[in-house]
């Protein structure tokens, strides 16, 4: 059975949405997906964080694109780079992560290219909320803790020290407290 | 078990994904994802706090008998009753 966990970080003056993701743990390994801004796009890669739950050293992968299919890259703090296939994630746990990620972006994201996008946006604008290329869902607000200038949201047992692993890696601009 | 001890440990696991829940102003018949808005990975969350609680394995193609909280109680009361 998968146990998800989830995070958002939302900057509801300018930036919006900073950070969306999911993760798992399977055995050792962490896998997961994730969007969130950078400058003025929004790249989203699922990832896995091999050996992550033991004494061995990490290696953290994700894939070059929004396509758990497509390529993946082996990344460091400081550099990334493709890596030979196969994939590195077990071709079951890419069906899971293609499934949840499909739920979770419906769920809780608001696409510019979304048919339901212009009703939703005005919900954000009427709260003078920034309306961006990938938005929080209007009624996906009311999860998050508002009291920071970021508001956030993790959902009960989300492991902090997971997103701030990930967090030296990816190449998104969000960095967690 | 008695069926009021699972309805209150199901409330249990359902206010760790949903902390507004007011177990009182649940209605049993309520759709739990429509009433709480919980979504696929609450769900997730949900199945896994009931196999930790109860010791039940739930397939998937049983989560269709959790959506309201009747249902989680027939449901676990018939697994609880078969093992």
């Amino acid at each position: 059975m998968i146990e998800p966990h989830v995070h958002i970080a939302f900057a509801p003056r300018g930036a919006g949405l900073l950070c969306a993701l999911f993760y798992f743990v399977r055995d050792r390994d962490v896998f997961g997906w994730f969007t969130g801004a950078r400058a003025h796009e929004f790249p989203a890669s699922f990832f896995m964080l091999e050996r992550y739950f033991s004494k061995e050293e990490t290696t953290c992968y994700r894939s070059a694109a929004n396509d758990v299919y497509g390529v993946w890259l082996a990344a460091t703090s400081d550099r990334e780079s493709p890596i030979d296939p196969p994939v590195p994630v077990p071709e079951l746990v890419c069906h899971e992560l293609d499934r949840l990620q499909d739920a979770f972006a419906r769920e809780w994201l608001l696409y510019a290219d979304d048919l339901a996008h212009a009703e939703e946006a005005a919900l954000l604008t009427e709260r003078e909320l920034p309306v961006l290329a990938v938005n929080v869902r209007p009624r996906k607000l009311a999860k998050l803790a508002t009291g920071q200038p970021v508001w956030t949201y993790s959902s009960p047992g989300t492991d902090a020290h997971v997103i701030r692993f990930l967090a030296k890696r990816w190449r998104i601009d969000y960095t967690p407290d | 078990v008695t069926p009021d001890e699972i309805k209150a440990r199901v409330l249990e696991v359902l206010g760790a994904i949903a902390p507004e829940l007011d177990p009182a102003a649940l209605a049993p018949d309520a759709n739990l994802r429509e009433e709480l808005d919980v979504d696929s990975m609450d769900f997730l969350n949900f199945v896994i706090g009931l196999h930790k609680a109860f010791g039940v394995e739930v397939p998937e193609t049983d989560y269709r008998k959790l959506q309201t909280l009747d249902g989680c109680v027939g449901y676990i009361a018939a697994k609880l009753k078969s093992t």
